[in-house]
């Protein structure tokens, strides 16, 4: 089934009165409500423990809500069936703040397995006796700048290089919504400034819509057109960059009253 | 080091066990106490006469001739093709196992599930492979024998099906421990299950999955020879011919060949598995990659089907399916008298003190003998060499079948369950020797390094620094030591005339198939309690 990832009103991702509670502790995300369009570049920012990478494992499909809905182009991806949820996910791409690259692996493979969604699982098992299309993930190890790692084995590569690994995965699998949990944290500033370009260009190229998480502020305001502070689980502001007043953003990193976040409690 | 110790570790943290309080440390104790005293007692030591006086002058002509093996064209002919037989029947053996085991594990593993079933599939896993594991290989050969005749199948099948359901669990178990988040990841960007395990588990496993496979072909290897022992032909069949006409300087041809073989295998596993695993991920320059390995393998079980001229055809040929039927017919119903079932009870008791009564032989030969054998820091040129001794008489331990111990054993001994004990005990002491000097080798050299630069003797400094931090591999292995006696009093009971395994003997011998039958059942029951009292302890004592 081919899905029409362009819905009637252009929303990529929605959540409403959204709630996540892990296990016994303080709830990580509460009560959050947050819709993005095509083509949008939002910067999610907040100390850590606010509940961004949770945020953002929601809208992957990799959490699932405690409370209040959350929807893809258009679709609650809880009532599909299995076969369309897949095609669903397909147009979701996510990088971990943790990378979650399989390092015993060639790099290609694993720049590879952004395809996944599209392809049976013969061509996904053939492809790692021989890679299937290597041009395709070249090319995008190239635009990163590794292209010459294509052939090495992950677990061989610097933690920068792998970051851009999970990276070059993400922009094979060319997802209308692209999710990244704090991409540029282990490069360097000139590859972080390349990066977040490369993530530009898809949003310019193929409209596909970015929610990022950053913890440099400066680079969330050249990048975001839209800037989100998450705190304890809720949402401090929402507005572009030129409603984000320095005050504002030191409030959401102030040492204040800080509860704890939900892993710590348990 | 992946070793057994490791997939324990695996089983202990998923279960999320504290240390025991005082009260159950002294259950366990008093525990295995008991078991210990009722083994004594139903081993009839010190309540009947054990030792054959006479038999020591034979045992002693048998191990004078260890230094006179006959070494002639025609002898060295006949162990060189008994030695390929063996080895071809490990080898296959081997091979379907790991592939069955590969294919199985990866079927049903809770890695390959969503995170809600996952619980539910690994505890099936587990219940339906145990009445397969734990019916010992030289059950399955008697049963196949009878199904297929003279073949060499019975012999690589009996050493496959056990083994298989042993590699489908485990493997099964070594997904499911690598980590979870790859898995998922690929999972929330559109891939199928089976996609996103191949990417993310398979690989991640690969590694572990190998090792496991060299060590199940060592034990192959051994299970090969028990088995020619009992009538299926290679190195442990001549090994019996000659016992049987009291030929010790044939005899120990074959054992000296069975002991190269062992060493050669045994110190080539160490080696892949050490050179597998101590690397993080990252690839010496000189280790042959996941597919060669794997690929030089399947070679190897081609070749051995070619050595063994195996025809698959005979496993439904007319004869195969007459004599199926047949087998149904007159082994169904089992015999459950109450006149047979008493007899069972006894034997099972007897079945259970001989396998206690061999733990504590082996554990007392493998915890010297590890110590007395370990290549460690700080030792002299003596005490190397002594080492090396050491080594090699737990080698010879452990080359020599149980059942061939068993044989020998009832020469000093009268028969009945202590030789059967003894014999157990002497073989499993060498397997656990060098599980245990592994597990020595393997231990942070730090204390004691601090204790040999304090001035401490070699010995002094393996007591304190290195048997402390032993001592929780060798209880974990000493347990796990016992599971495995228990499958094998079947073999050593045979020999020696005790426990179920010789009541199984007599049964077959007789062609009383429906005792036969309620005898294996008992047999599995037995095993499966043993297993169960056995994870328990561990667990108990796992810290």
């Amino acid at each position: 089934m081919m899905l029409d990832v362009g819905s009637a009103d252009g929303s990529v991702l929605e959540f409403d009165r959204l709630s996540v509670r892990y296990g016994e502790g303080a709830p990580a995300v509460q009560g959050i409500s947050l819709r993005v369009a095509r083509a949008e570049r939002v910067v999610l920012l907040g100390p850590s423990g606010s509940g961004k990478t949770t945020l953002l494992n929601v809208a992957a499909g990799i959490v699932a809500p405690t409370a209040g809905s959350w929807r893809l182009f258009g679709v609650d991806p809880l009532a599909l069936r299995p076969r369309s949820l897949r095609s669903l996910r397909a147009h979701v791409g996510m990088v971990h703040q943790q990378l979650h690259l399989v390092a015993p692996l060639k790099v290609i493979h694993n720049v590879n397995a952004g395809a996944l969604g599209s392809w049976s699982m013969s061509r996904a098992v053939r492809s790692l006796l021989r890679p299937v299309e290597p041009s395709l993930a070249v090319a995008v190890l190239d635009r990163l700048g590794i292209g010459e790692k294509a052939f090495a084995r992950t677990s061989s590569l610097s933690g920068g290089q792998q970051q851009r690994v999970a990276l070059a995965r993400v922009l094979r699998q060319q997802p209308n919504l692209i999710l990244a949990d704090e991409p540029v944290s282990a490069v360097d500033p000139t590859w972080s400034a390349e990066v977040l370009r490369l993530l530009g260009e898809e949003v310019r190229e193929r409209h596909a819509a970015v929610v990022i998480a950053l913890h440099d502020v400066e680079l969330a305001r050249s990048f975001g057109d839209r800037l989100v502070g998450v705190r304890d689980g809720r949402v401090i502001f929402d507005g572009p960059p030129s409603a984000v007043t320095d005050d504002m953003i030191s409030a959401l990193y102030a040492f204040g009253a800080p509860r704890l976040p939900a892993a710590l409690l348990r | 080091m992946t070793d057994l110790v490791a997939l324990e570790a695996v089983a202990i943290r998923r279960s999320r066990v504290r240390s025991p309080s005082t009260l159950g440390r002294a259950a366990i104790a008093i525990l295995g106490a008991g078991l210990v005293g009722f083994a004594v007692w139903d081993l009839r030591i010190g309540r009947q006469a054990l030792i054959n006086g006479r038999g020591f002058n034979e045992l002693g002509r048998f191990f004078a001739a260890a230094v006179h093996p006959r070494i002639d064209r025609a002898m060295a002919h006949l162990v060189g093709s008994a030695t390929v037989t063996t080895l071809s029947y490990a080898v296959l053996g081997t091979v379907l196992s790991a592939t069955v085991g590969f294919v199985v594990g990866a079927f049903v593993t809770p890695a390959r599930f969503d995170r809600q079933t996952a619980g539910r599939v690994a505890r099936t896993v587990s219940a339906i492979t145990i009445p397969v594991r734990g019916v010992h290989e030289v059950l399955w050969a008697l049963i196949l024998l009878n199904l297929l005749g003279i073949n060499p199948l019975v012999a690589v099948l009996a050493i496959a099906i056990p083994f298989s359901a042993v590699s489908a669990k485990v493997f099964s178990e070594l997904f499911a421990a690598q980590p979870r988040a790859p898995f998922d990841a690929l999972r929330a960007l559109g891939a199928g299950r089976n996609s996103a395990f191949f990417y993310a588990v398979i690989p991640n496993a690969a590694r572990d999955c190998i090792s496991y496979a060299f060590y199940r072909f060592e034990c192959a290897i051994r299970s090969a020879a028990v088995l020619g022992v009992v009538g299926a032909g290679g190195l442990g069949y001549e090994l019996l011919l000659s016992f049987q006409s009291a030929n010790y300087h044939e005899m120990w041809t074959c054992i000296w060949a069975l002991v190269a073989m062992s060493a050669v295998v045994d110190s080539t596993s160490t080696r892949v598995r050490s050179r597998r695993t101590s690397t993080d991920g990252r690839t010496r320059r000189r280790a042959p990659s996941h597919t060669t390995l794997v690929a030089g393998f399947l070679l190897f079980g081609v070749l051995a089907a070619v050595a063994l001229k195996i025809d698959v055809s005979s496993l439904w040929s007319s004869r195969t399916r007459r004599e199926f039927s047949l087998l149904i017919d007159t082994w169904l119903p089992p015999d459950f008298s109450t006149s047979h079932v008493r007899t069972l009870v006894t034997l099972a008791r007897e079945t259970v003190a001989i396998s206690v009564g061999s733990l504590v032989v082996s554990v007392a030969i493998a915890a010297a003998g590890s110590l007395g054998s370990a290549r460690l820091d700080g030792q002299g040129r003596a005490r190397r060499t002594g080492g090396w001794v050491v080594r090699s008489l737990l080698l010879l331990a452990r080359s020599i079948p149980a059942a061939v111990w068993a044989y020998l054993a009832v020469i000093a001994f009268f028969s009945g369950p202590f030789p059967a004990a003894v014999a157990l005990g002497i073989y499993n002491g060498g397997v656990l020797g060098r599980m245990l000097g592994e597990v020595i080798e393997n231990l942070d050299r730090r204390p004691r390094a601090a204790l040999l630069a304090g001035g401490a003797s070699s010995f002094t400094a393996s007591i304190y620094g290195s048997l402390p931090l032993a001592a929780p591999s060798y209880l974990t292995y000493s347990l796990y030591r016992w599971e495995v006696a228990m499958r094998e009093t079947v073999v050593v009971g045979i020999a020696a005339s005790g426990g179920l395994g010789y009541a199984m003997k007599q049964q077959l011998a007789s062609f009383a198939w429906p005792k036969f039958v309620s005898t294996i059942l008992a047999m599995i029951l037995l095993t499966l309690a043993v297993d169960l009292i056995s994870a328990r302890l561990r667990r108990g004592l796992a810290r």
